[in-house]
């Protein structure tokens, strides 16, 4: 599905993100994952065709993302960004409905298919009560799920999300997740920038792990995720613990 | 994405409002002619009806008030849309044509216009205009180049305003100066520096008002891809808008909307913030709602401040301009103390 081969960027004398050549399958859950400054954003923006690549290509069901036109490629990836201000206080519903520009024509506006569908994802996300509310005056938690209806609402078959669970209590972290793997489930590909290795472990098929710009891991995140990996990437002594089933949970050392 | 497809009592209170302005601005003025009068003239002048209205009443409503009442209304029709416009582009609600020193770059190009001799590429007004198009295009990429591009519209706020009043001064002073070195043109050049509808003709309405009318009706057609870049350049990519592109296409759409507006009127301030920002209160931020009520807003606005204008020391005239400050000068400054506090998102 999307298929980066040896993707390269150098941001002018700065940041160079090495040669990465991966392979994200359909319905798959995709992590990037690794310490700040590592990288993940710049392979998130190249994925996403904000940069292109300085060499190498990406390519989504074999055609270049940077070919595509910008309202074709919204209707293939859609991404939720991190939280950040917007300076306008749209209310909860123009927001969500902006997922639907990517299909209206310059005189055709919202058609009722839109309708329908942005009010089935606002129902399906329980919104229906904030639908009225300024975006100004929603908790992060709140606003993360307005942000994700409106991605929902694109009907994209990748969703891209940066670092969601920023702001956000562990609860709808966990919710935000569960609500991602459902959405694996019934055939998107997730594509996620991720702090929490456990969180990756627990719900990623493929993880990628970046350091110094760098692509040094990718595969099955509880593979290739081992103590000395994280000492050696995070410079941060863990401790692997296992649960009642089986699973790889990590820890601090010290604790 | 058509604006007036969604229910908007703002705009249509405003637009109602526009007809009963003109014809109480009509009855203001030197000659004593009545509200009525005022409307009968017109009706008259139509052809729909003969009320026996005599002859310089008639001239001093059609030939001298219609045509600056007419002007100062799509001058605030036009001053409002592109305040709204510049705010969506550069996410940033102080952001506006006076003070991103666009005015004053199409002031800047309508005096060069009138010094090298009106009327040598499109007859005077449209020579005018287009030079003051150049000016304010030219503005608004050195401004852009100056605060570090579109990206991050409340990071670089400072550098936004401070490059825009810069940028306004700089101008103004090279209009100083070019008014030093033709003093025979000077009276001319001065209307420009403070925005001013007394010397009106028909010919500069019309101009002002095709221009405004088209670069109205295009932006308000895509309004809902300025509701896209207003949430900043990595949502608008996520969303099928390319930023920079839009970007260009809005500044350039609304550039000449302020050229057009500035070559008959010269540099009139803080309508374009004032405007979208009191009626942001009663449709939202969305701009298919904002844009309409914004014209007609600006419209109503300019046209009062046309009759303060007019009326406050008669008969002597203040610049529109100066009463444009008086409001919105203050109005500025309680905005950015807003922000500083935070209240503002």
């Amino acid at each position: 599905m999307i298929h980066l081969k040896n993707a390269e960027f150098r941001y002018g004398q700065g940041f160079h993100l090495k040669p990465v050549s991966i392979r994200i399958k359909k319905a798959t859950f995709t992590v990037l994952t690794g310490p700040n400054g590592s990288g993940k954003s710049t392979l998130f923006s190249l994925i996403n065709g904000i940069v292109k690549p300085t060499s190498g290509s990406v390519t989504l069901d074999g055609v270049e993302v940077s070919t595509l036109n910008d309202r074709e490629r919204a209707r293939f990836m859609g991404m939720v960004p991190q939280r950040n201000a917007i300076n306008f206080d749209y209310t909860v519903d123009e927001l969500v409905a902006m997922g639907r520009y990517p299909y209206q024509k310059l005189f055709s506006g919202e058609s009722e298919n839109d309708r329908k569908i942005i009010d089935e994802v606002i129902e399906r996300l329980d919104l229906e009560y904030y639908r009225n509310r300024r975006i100004g005056s929603l908790s992060g938690g709140e606003y993360q799920r307005v942000l994700l209806a409106r991605v929902l609402v694109q009907q994209t078959d990748v969703l891209l999300l940066d670092e969601p669970g920023n702001h956000l209590d562990l609860k709808h972290q966990t919710m935000l997740l569960n609500l991602l793997s459902e959405e694996v489930k019934g055939g998107k590909t997730v594509v996620a920038v991720l702090h929490d290795l456990n969180q990756a472990i627990h719900f990623a098929d493929y993880g990628l792990l970046l350091d110094d710009g760098n692509c040094i891991a990718s595969g099955l995140p509880r593979e290739f995720l081992t103590k000395e990996m994280i000492k050696n990437v995070f410079d941060v002594d863990m401790k692997e613990y296992r649960s009642a089933a089986g699973g790889l949970m990590f820890g601090l050392a010290e604790l | 994405m058509l604006s007036f497809r969604k229910s908007n009592p703002a705009a249509v209170l405003l637009t109602l409002l526009i007809p009963v302005i003109i014809f109480v601005s009509a009855a203001f003025g030197a000659a004593d002619i009545s509200f009525i009068t005022a409307v009968k003239a017109v009706i008259e002048h139509i052809g729909l009806a003969d009320y026996d209205i005599s002859e310089p009443v008639k001239l001093i409503i059609m030939n001298i008030r219609l045509p600056r009442i007419l002007l100062s209304a799509i001058a605030g029709a036009g001053l409002a849309t592109a305040g709204a416009v510049f705010q969506a582009v550069f996410q940033n609600q102080l952001a506006e044509p006076y003070l991103l020193g666009i005015s004053s770059g199409a002031s800047l190009g309508a005096t060069i216009a009138i010094i090298i001799g009106s009327g040598f590429l499109l007859g005077s007004v449209g020579s005018v205009t287009f030079f003051a198009f150049a000016g304010s295009l030219l503005t608004v990429f050195l401004v852009l180049a100056i605060s570090g591009g579109f990206s991050k519209g409340t990071g670089n706020l400072g550098n936004l305003l401070l490059g825009g009043i810069a940028v306004g001064y700089i101008f103004q002073a090279i209009i100083s100066f070019l008014m030093m070195l033709n003093q025979d043109k000077m009276e001319t050049i001065v209307f420009w520096m403070m925005g001013s509808f007394t010397f009106t003709t028909w010919e500069k309405v019309i101009t002002a008002a095709m221009v405004v009318t088209v670069c109205t009706v295009i932006i308000n057609i895509n309004a809902s891809k300025l509701n896209i870049l207003s949430l900043g350049s990595e949502e608008a990519h996520s969303l099928g808008v390319n930023p920079q592109r839009a970007g260009i296409f809005f500044l350039i759409v609304s550039c000449m909307l302020t050229a057009a507006v500035v070559s008959a009127s010269g540099i009139i301030g803080f309508v374009g913030l004032i405007v979208p920002h009191l009626l942001r209160v009663f449709t939202g931020p969305d701009h298919r709602k904002l844009l309409p009520a914004s014209a007609a807003g600006g419209a109503c606005l300019l046209m009062l401040a046309d009759i303060a204008a007019r009326s406050m020391m008669a008969p002597k005239e203040i610049p529109v301009g100066v009463i444009t400050a008086f409001i919105g000068g203050p109005f500025f400054l309680i905005m950015l103390r807003r922000r500083r506090k935070g209240a503002m998102r």
